[in-house]
């Protein structure tokens, strides 16, 4: 049994309100997880005979932040699920989702960690050089997972789900089919800089994203 | 196309989530249907009526 207004429920689902909710909380945890880590930094120096004065307030103080944002934590946790049942589909897709963050997040590190040969930090979205070690490395976890990612994503998606997908593909396509020449050209022509692959991917990653997540909701 | 989704569903008392899994779609699913946003295919539109225990045409109305 579900009560009445869950039931008669049929207020269009908002993917923005929805991943501005899972933003919002992140933020709120990361405050969180500082106010619990800066303290037990503090409290290690301090038991190591490096701190100074002010540590006992920071160690207070950042806990005492901690137990307050705990409160709205846990009251405003948001459902990482979708809105996807709890069913074999439900839970492939689920586990889809934290595969491809995991493999975003992985695929990145070599670039994040790694530095140059003359010790500077690399950038993630810049034309610089990288390293072969770094960018092997790249390109095998992209070039191998990300086609079977996308597979597996579309397979397991349901048929709203994928008809969102199909309709951000066909936007994230329409702007890259539309912007490509235009730029190319103009380069050609003497007055647009060099095209650029990656702002062009980016662009069309973007819009094809916004779309997807736009149609899903209207 | 019309339907009598949020209907029957409300006559059963279920969320749309609880339809959701009944259906083994997303609760976003449900709701686009109810809303005539968009039309199921085949499959899931004979899945829907078994749930029912109705025909396509007593939920579905494409007129």
């Amino acid at each position: 049994m579900t009560n009445n207004n869950e039931t008669l429920d049929a207020a269009p689902h908002s993917q923005l309100r929805y991943w501005g909710h899972i933003i919002g909380w992140s933020v709120l945890l990361a405050f969180a997880l500082l106010a619990v880590i800066v303290p037990v930094i503090t409290a290690i120096n301090l038991a190591s005979d490096e701190g100074g004065s002010n540590d006992w307030w920071i160690i207070g103080g950042g806990l005492a932040l901690a137990v307050i944002l705990a409160v709205p934590l846990w009251r405003w946790m948001p459902e990482f699920t979708q809105g996807e049942p709890d069913t074999p589909r439900g839970k492939k897709m689920r586990r889809m989702t934290t595969v491809a963050i995991l493999v975003g997040i992985i695929t990145a590190l070599p670039l994040i960690l790694g530095k140059t040969a003359t010790g500077e930090d690399l950038t993630l979205f810049g034309n610089s050089p990288v390293p072969p070690l770094a960018a092997g490395p790249m390109i095998i976890m992209w070039g191998l997972l990300v086609p079977v990612l996308s597979v597996l994503g579309y397979r397991s998606a349901d048929e709203v789900a994928r008809a969102a997908s199909v309709f951000g593909s066909f936007a994230g396509f329409q702007l890259f089919g539309w912007a490509t020449p235009i730029w190319w050209m103009g380069w050609r022509g003497g007055f647009l800089p060099e095209p650029d692959a990656m702002i062009i991917f980016v662009a069309a990653l973007v819009v094809a994203t916004g779309a997807s997540l736009w149609k899903r909701s209207n | 196309m019309n339907n009598r989704l949020k209907v029957l569903r409300a006559e059963r008392d279920w969320s749309q989530a609880e339809l959701a899994g009944r259906l083994d779609v997303s609760r976003q699913a449900v709701n686009a249907i109810e809303t005539g946003k968009h039309d199921p295919s085949l499959p899931l539109a004979f899945r829907i009526a078994r749930l029912f225990n109705m025909s396509i045409e007593e939920i579905f109305d494409d007129q």
